[in-house]
């Protein structure tokens, strides 16, 4: 996947309008020059033989020039315009398109930073906030949401440069006891839920659990964020600068959207906190760091990995009555890191 | 541009010279408008940071517009030159021809006073 290669941005569809006019009017411009051109020579009076058809045929060489080049000024308004129309088509269908203009000003933004502002409007119930703020809480929502796609959409440069920015430091920050703070309601909801299926209640699968599904400060549930980014993704395909890396993350953000269902949602969360941070870290040989296999894969593993913890926990209630012990330890295991905090059962 | 004047009277000369200059004139207002056409455009496109592969391509597009306009723009201004460059032999060269024509009236009128003369002269 190369999204977030350097260089790679996109278009506001006004912008890309307010070009397609101005490629319109310089076609208009010189069609009209090329016009001039070939009747300036019409109304000349007497010239010295050999002159005024030397003069035709140079002024023609010239219109011939100019008309091929309104042509061709014509055919990029066209294009353009084509491009902003459905650009702003695909963001009216979606409900709101990627707003690349605001809170920046009118300025064109990066790929990555269209997506985080994106996410950022999620996580702020539709208000975007701007710069290092943006940046941070969508990073925070990738990192705590393990979201492997929305990791990968900006580079480790971006995310560094994000951190100096917000004068956020890895390891001892406000990030980190966001992260622990998360993981803590993670380890006390699952620990809920085992608690429950050791005293023989109905357990909760994950769709309820306290502190997660509905949270007030920000960690909303990933699977609405997740619909709603991918929605806009594909809806912001069509732009110029997503046409084929948006299409990519696009896809590969519905694919974690398809597993983080309210049924496991919880696994794709709990698979999040268990993947180590790493945008912070340096990356070997210049080489971006963030991911260095395809997100897909890593999507997949993921989820793969939440299904697994899902799958344990769903079943425990049937099984543990046959077999609890294996049943808690397949968990335990399938949850990896958050293994050693739960509570350990007979 | 050659053009042939060893037949040509100085009024046609002169007549000449103000029509390749005004022509001229047409050419290079003409040459000027369309220098300006090109970089107009083309500045503001590629000035954007629209990156996507058909952006690159239209980029390219507007460049070769752009070196196309400004061809068209150098070779206008080159003819437009050039007419100058004639309608000012064209005034040299009414002015040789006006000083040739006067020459040859001053022979004339000359050689019609001396035949009056010399007419007057043999009387008897």
């Amino acid at each position: 996947m190369s999204a977030g290669a350097p260089g790679r941005m996109v278009f506001d569809p006004a912008e890309m309008l307010g070009l397609a006019g101005a490629l319109g009017n310089a076609a208009g411009d010189l069609q009209e020059a090329a016009t001039k051109l070939r009747s300036a020579v019409g109304g000349a009076g007497d010239l010295p033989p050999g002159v005024l058809a030397a003069v035709r045929a140079e002024t023609a060489s010239a219109s011939r020039l100019l008309a091929a080049a309104a042509d061709t000024y014509e055919a990029g308004s066209r294009e353009v315009r084509r491009q902003a129309e459905r650009a702003r088509a695909a963001g009216e269908e979606a409900g709101s398109w990627v707003p690349l203009s605001a809170g920046t000003g009118g300025k064109i933004l990066k790929h990555g930073s269209a997506i985080v502002l994106e996410v950022d409007k999620y996580l702020n119930g539709g208000r975007v906030q701007q710069g290092a703020k943006s940046v941070m809480a969508a990073k925070l929502f990738a990192d705590l949401s393990g979201n492997k796609a929305l990791q990968t959409v900006l580079k480790f440069d971006d995310w560094r440069a994000a951190y100096r920015d917000a004068r956020v430091r890895p390891g001892d920050t406000a990030l980190t006891r966001l992260r622990k703070t998360y993981q803590r309601r993670l380890r006390d909801g699952i620990a809920t839920n085992l608690n429950s299926i050791r005293i023989g209640h109905q357990p909760d699968t994950g769709r309820s659990v306290p502190g997660l599904s509905q949270g007030s400060d920000g960690l909303r549930p990933a699977n609405r964020g997740l619909k709603r980014l991918s929605g806009t993704l594909a809806g912001a395909a069509p732009f110029a600068g997503f046409a084929a890396d948006g299409l990519m993350l696009a896809a590969d953000v519905k694919a974690v959207r398809d597993r983080a269902t309210p049924r496991n949602i919880l696994a794709v969360t709990a698979a999040g906190c268990m993947s180590p941070p790493t945008p912070c870290r340096r990356p070997p040989s210049g080489h971006q760091a963030v991911l260095t296999a395809p997100a897909a894969v890593l999507v997949d593993g993921a989820a793969t990995v939440g299904d697994i913890g899902v799958l344990a926990i769903d079943s425990a209630p049937v099984l543990a009555r046959a077999a609890q012990g294996p049943v808690i330890n397949l968990g335990q295991k399938a949850l990896g890191g958050l293994g050693s905090v739960l509570p350990k059962f007979p | 541009m050659q053009v042939s004047v060893e037949c040509a009277s100085s009024d046609q000369l002169r007549a000449w010279a103000r029509n390749v200059s005004e022509m001229s004139c047409r050419v290079g207002t003409q040459a000027t408008t369309v220098q300006g056409l090109g970089g107009k455009v083309s500045g503001k496109a590629c000035a954007t940071t629209w990156s996507s592969p058909s952006a690159t391509r239209m980029k390219g597009a507007f460049g070769q517009v752009e070196s196309g306009v400004d061809g068209a723009a150098g070779q206008l201004q080159a003819l437009a030159g050039e007419l100058r460059r004639l309608a000012a032999e064209l005034s040299e060269a009414a002015i040789v021809a006006q000083a040739r024509e006067q020459e040859a009236e001053r022979r004339a009128d000359q050689a019609e006073r001396e035949a009056r003369r010399e007419a007057k002269q043999g009387r008897p």
